[in-house]
Order: C-alpha cells, then sequence, then structure tokens
C-alpha cells in the first residue's frame, strides 16, 4: 500500500476525464474521451490531493497487487506509462485507453460515470491513480469543445470530486518503487462493497484494474520462509550452500529491517547456479518477487532457535520448543535425533 | 560633485545587486538557524540610499568604498548559549574578516552593549553563489545578539548614550542611570538563559522543550505555548504510563525516520497560506503525527474531548493520513 509518507509528499501533476456510460447496443451516446487534461488551479490541486489521501489511507482502502494472467490491459498500460518521463500526448493516449476499456466491461449492472486519470509524482517517482466517479443523474458535464478539442472543465473535478464531503470513490493507486514488473506501492479503495464479497459488482472494479487484493504481510512472509526452506531442502544439495540459505534466511527476518525484497534474497543468498530455479520456485509458491512489509508473526516459533555451544567450539541449534532432542551433562552434549546430512564448510 | 553625492549616486546604481545578494543571504542564514533548531530572528537588509548619505555625512571620515555595513545582516538568538553555536557554523559556511564579541571590550566592572559582530561576511568564492557575488564586492556586517541585547542595543541606538563619548557628556547621575539600566538587562540575559536550562518537573513543558529543537528545523513560525500545553496533556494518556522521557524519545525517534516527509510539508508553499492547518505550526505537530500512527481512533477520541475535529483532519490529511 502507499504509505502515509508517500501519500504526504505526492504532487498532482496531471488530470484528465473520459465520460463512460454503460453499453447500451441502441445507438445512444457513446463513451466521450477528452483530448486534453481538465486545467485545474493551484487551490484545486491541492484539495485534490487531499482528497486523495483521505481516500487511500482510509478504513476502505486496502493494498492490492496485479493479478497474475489478468486479461485487464490496465496492470501493463500502468506499467508502460510510469517508466516513462511524463509528456502529456502519453497521458492523454493511455488515460483514453483505460476509458475505452472501462466502457468494453461496464455493463448494465454498474453504476456509469465518469473515468478520472491522475498522473502523480513522489520524490521522483512516477505514478498513476484511476478514479471511478458515479455521474448523479441529470448531472451536467461542462465540456469544451472548441478548437477541436474535447476537454472536460475544472468544474467537473469541483462537483464530482471536491464537493462529495467524506465521500469515498472506487480509486486506485499504483506508485513505482523500482524499475521491474511488479515494483510498485498500490492501493485501492471501494467505499460501496466489502472488497471480499463474491458478488459481480463488488469484483468489478478489481477486475477492470486487472489486480487482487494484496495478501497480509503476515501471509506473504510466511509463504517466503517456507518456500525458500523448501526449496533449500529438495533442490541444494551441498549442506553447507544449505546451512548459508538456512542462516540468511534466518538473519534476514529477524533483521531490524522492515521489509523483505525475495529478488535480493536470492541474489544474495543462493548460489548462483541455481537462483533462477529458485525465483522459479518461489513464484511457483506464489512468492512476490517485489518487496513486501515483513511480519514474522506465524514463523516466529520457527526463527527461535536455542544454541548450544561447546568449549572447543561445536554448535548445536535446536527449534523452539524441541529442547528435548538435546542433553546437556557436565562433559557432552547429547543430541536425541537421526542424523539426515553430513557436509563441510 | 561632493564624495557624498558621488556615494549615493554609485549606490544607488549598485543597490539592486546587493539587494538580490541580501535575499540570498538571507535565506541561506535562515537556513543555517533551522539546522540548529533554534528559534531566532534572521534579516538582511541593504542600506536604503538616504541611509547610506547619512552615515557618510555623520562620519566624515568613511567613504563609499570603506562603509562595510552597506548590506547589514542580523541574527537575535533567545539565550546567550545560542549565541557560540551560531558563531560557530557561521564560520563554518560562510568566508569572514573579522570576529569581535563586543562583551570583550568590556572590563569586569563595565556594563554596556554585548553582542557579537562579524565584520567581511561573505559566500566562499568556490561555492554556489560565490561566483555570482564575489566577496570583494558582496559582503555584510553580521550581528549576532541575544534579545535582551538587542533591546539594549535598540534602545541605545535611539538615545544619546550609544556610546562612550557621547555618555562622557552628560551628568554623572544620569551616566550611572544609564549604567545600571545596562545592568538590569544582562541581569535579565543571564537569568533567561538560567531559566531555560533548568528542568520544571512539568511533563508537557518537558515535552515541549524535547520537541522545539526539530521543530525550529523545520520552520520559524512561532507556536502558541498555551495551545501546545494543552495539546501535550490530551494526548499524553496515550502513551500509557511512560516516563516523560521514553515519550519525547517515541516522537523523536518517529520524527527522524519521517524526517524527509516533514520537510516536504513544512516546505510545500501550498501549506505556508494564510489557510494553513493551525496546528501545523506547533511543535506539538510532531506529536500528533506519532499519536495518529500508534492509535488513530484512541488519538481522535482524546483530540475530540477539547478541540475540533476539523483541525485535528487538516494537519493529519498534510501527513498522508485520513481520519475517514
Amino acid at each position: 500500500m502507499l504509505t502515509n509518507q508517500e501519500l504526504a509528499t505526492m504532487t498532482v501533476r496531471n488530470v484528465i476525464f473520459h465520460d463512460v456510460p454503460n453499453q447500451r447496443g441502441d445507438g445512444g451516446t457513446g463513451v466521450v474521451l477528452a483530448t486534453v487534461p481538465t486545467r485545474i488551479d493551484a487551490p484545486r490541486r491541492r484539495l485534490l490531493t487531499e482528497k486523495l489521501t483521505k481516500v487511500l489511507d482510509s478504513r476502505s482502502a486496502y493494498g492490492i497487487m496485479f493479478a497474475p494472467g489478468t486479461s485487464s490491459p490496465v496492470p501493463n498500460e500502468v506499467r508502460n506509462y510510469t517508466t516513462q518521463a511524463y509528456r502529456e500526448t502519453t497521458f492523454v493516449g493511455m488515460s483514453q485507453r483505460l476509458a475505452t476499456h472501462l466502457h468494453q466491461v461496464q455493463n448494465r449492472t454498474i453504476s456509469p460515470g465518469l473515468l478520472c486519470v491522475i498522473d502523480l509524482v513522489v520524490a521522483g517517482r512516477h505514478g498513476l491513480v484511476i478514479m471511478k466517479l458515479e455521474r448523479e443523474e441529470g448531472a451536467q458535464l461542462e465540456l469544451d469543445r472548441s478548437d477541436g478539442k474535447t476537454q472536460f472543465a475544472m468544474s467537473v473535478l469541483q462537483n464530482l470530486v471536491l464537493t462529495g464531503g467524506t465521500k469515498l470513490f472506487k480509486t486506485a493507486a499504483f506508485l513505482r518503487s523500482g524499475p521491474g514488473d511488479d515494483d510498485f506501492n498500490m492501493s485501492a479503495c471501494d467505499s460501496q462493497h466489502r472488497v471480499l464479497d463474491s458478488t459481480e459488482m463488488a469484483r468489478f472494479w478489481l477486475s477492470y484494474l486487472g489486480c487482487t487484493v494484496e495478501e497480509d504481510a503476515r501471509v506473504t512472509t510466511s509463504k517466503f520462509f517456507n518456500a525458500t526452506l523448501e526449496f533449500a531442502n529438495n533442490t541444494v544439495t551441498d549442506l553447507a550452500d544449505r546451512t548459508h540459505i538456512y542462516e540468511s534466511l534466518n538473519t534476514e527476518l529477524r533483521s531490524n529491517k522492515r521489509n523483505v525484497v525475495p529478488r535480493d534474497f536470492v541474489r544474495d543468498f543462493i548460489p548462483e547456479g541455481l537462483q533462477r530455479a529458485c525465483l522459479d520456485f518461489l513464484e511457483e509458491r506464489h512468492v512476490p518477487m517485489r518487496t513486501f512489509d515483513k511480519d514474522v508473526q506465524d514463523v516466529k516459533s520457527a526463527l527461535r532457535r536455542l544454541t548450544f555451544t561447546s568449549e572447543a567450539g561445536v554448535r548445536v541449534s535446536v527449534p523452539e520448543g524441541q529442547d528435548e532432542l538435546v542433553a546437556v551433562d557436565e562433559a557432552r552434549i547429547i543430541v536425541n535425533d537421526r542424523l539426515r546430512t553430513v557436509g563441510r564448510s | 560633485m561632493t564624495d557624498v553625492e558621488e556615494a549615493r549616486g554609485r549606490w544607488i546604481t549598485e543597490r539592486p545587486a546587493f539587494i538580490e545578494f541580501s535575499i540570498e543571504l538571507e535565506k541561506q542564514l535562515q537556513r543555517l538557524v533551522s539546522e540548529l533548531g533554534i528559534s531566532a530572528q534572521v534579516s538582511v537588509r541593504a542600506k536604503e540610499v538616504y541611509s547610506l548619505v547619512k552615515k557618510l555625512i555623520a562620519k566624515r571620515h568613511l567613504n563609499y568604498a570603506s562603509v562595510t555595513d552597506k548590506v547589514g545582516a542580523r541574527i537575535v538568538v533567545r539565550y546567550r548559549s545560542e549565541l557560540p553555536r551560531v558563531q560557530k557554523l557561521v564560520c563554518e559556511r560562510f568566508r569572514v574578516d573579522k570576529i569581535e564579541d563586543t562583551s570583550g571590550r568590556l572590563s569586569i566592572d563595565k556594563v554596556g552593549y554585548q553582542g557579537l559582530h562579524i565584520d567581511g561576511l561573505a559566500f566562499f568564492p568556490d561555492g554556489e553563489f560565490g561566483k555570482k557575488f564575489p566577496l570583494d564586492t558582496f559582503f555584510a556586517e553580521l550581528q549576532v545578539r541575544t534579545l535582551s541585547q538587542h533591546l539594549w542595543s535598540e534602545i541605545s541606538h535611539d538615545s544619546f548614550y550609544k556610546n562612550d563619548d557621547t555618555l562622557q557628556k552628560v551628568p554623572a547621575d544620569l551616566r550611572r542611570r544609564v549604567h545600571l539600566m545596562a545592568g538590569q538587562v544582562e541581569v535579565a540575559d543571564r537569568e533567561f538563559e538560567r531559566m531555560n536550562s533548568e528542568d520544571p518537573q512539568i511533563p508537557a513543558v518537558q515535552i515541549f522543550k524535547s520537541l522545539e529543537p526539530p521543530y525550529y528545523m523545520l520552520t520559524a513560525e512561532k507556536p502558541n505555548i498555551e495551545v501546545s500545553m494543552e495539546v501535550i496533556d490530551a494526548l499524553l494518556p496515550l502513551y500509557r504510563e511512560q516516563d516523560v522521557q521514553h515519550v519525547s524519545s517515541h516522537i523523536l525517534e518517529r520524527a527522524k525516520a519521517s524526517e524527509e516527509m516533514f520537510r516536504h510539508v513544512y516546505s510545500a508553499p501550498e501549506n505556508l497560506s494564510t489557510e494553513a492547518a493551525a496546528f501545523l505550526f506547533q511543535p506539538e505537530a510532531l506529536m500528533i503525527y506519532d499519536c495518529l500512527l500508534i492509535d488513530r481512533d484512541e488519538t481522535v477520541r482524546q483530540w475530540n474531548q477539547k478541540f475540533p475535529t476539523e483541525e485535528l483532519e487538516r494537519v493529519a490529511v498534510l501527513f498522508g493520513i485520513s481520519l475517514q
């Protein structure tokens, strides 16, 4: 999710609206695509930034991630757009494609409305916000069609977004955190529906975005821990390498670092020849490759180990809660377990 | 043409460039004071044309080139202990010709004007502004004083008792009263310093004082201390019986970790308008941020007992926090 600090330092660069009615099939009014961003003054730009913060940090906001194998073009649009420097023509073109896609998937059960696309920047990192605004019945949308352009007026922003009081909108924010396909901090908000409801209306927003709800940090941390251990146990044959992976994994998760980057972990601690296989294995186990917040709650006991060290430097390390595996008397440390493997490091 | 007339004409021509220099110098001195985390008034001014004329008339031994305070800068701090800190940083960041501590002029049985005078304050030639404002032309005279020293300086400047020459001409009894007054100002100055360094053993005051340095690193805006005391008292229960030192450390650590965000918030022009969030310009803004991240609901609950919710919402949203 976007952090408080990211929201506080966010700068809105440009805003564009497109009118996206439902597909009528009767030759009625179609989608109205703006060709020029809406002009906004400084006070409204500030109010918009504040509104985005209120929405994206609200209780109805949740973390999202790009859904693997989605048919929605939104993830790739977001990926491509945010790797480039800002250009108005690129911004307009990308937003028009997002509106066209919304029009294609929005059937009669979904409320028609306006799609608002916002270009933003946070500490030099490029980002994008997509907002779906419901169009009040009979509401007039001020549209300027002079000089061959199509441009929604600032009053649209004022009336539909800024004067909504505490109203929350269907919103999604994507902020680059690195150059990779999944290197984003992402948040979404959908006030009308519980996000995990299975109804079509509840799923519509995420399905349009091509995203899924980001799993809890506890779950991700646990998946990363278990998958890495599984890979080490089943694929890494050299005992020294395996021990190194165990120790590194333990250190990584017990460190004061707040995040884990699996891709970096693989690069730093998995033997070079096995790195590709490890990445594939983690992906197969649905471990995200990008940064995730660390929460070791579910693996805490597995990380805690009791270590016995002899005078000569022999170390015996026991998982927490299994102290009975080791007996210590005055002259000996006895391990009550069967030998599984031996290696030289 | 007289020397004064020539100097007048030259200053009219050259003054705009010195105004530019003053503006940049003031920014740099303000930044320097912020780095120290102290509250201080910083001002830099290029002399008015008429002031230069009057100076040249009053001090006939001077000419255009030898007037060293064509640009005058001043830093007024609150406490005496802040003077050496300012002096040290000024000497690190600027090229200076001469530093004089005027209290050194006074023997131990004399009282009178005190303060630091720094002559020939200029940008280093190899720095960003050194090329634009070469030090052989663009330099200023900087005075660094406490508020009490400033009071004495300002009052004496407007009277006949400014220096020993004029003072010698007044009757002995009046002269004695001038010295007594100067002594009282110095006693007040020293007493303010002592009071500031003494611990009043009041939790809200202790927390407030710990928040002042990081706050003044972000802004020079003066807070309302009565409001600060009330807010700190209202939010303290969120720290569940922790001692004051722990509370302060918690807030300061969080502020340090969010330093970049705070710098952004306190420098964004849109946040500095007259409509700015009232609690942004209070040192306890750092505590409000910490409390909102500790327990948003409880912070709102405590806040609402005494203060308007809208004001909390206004400051929270600037810190990227929604109360919705």
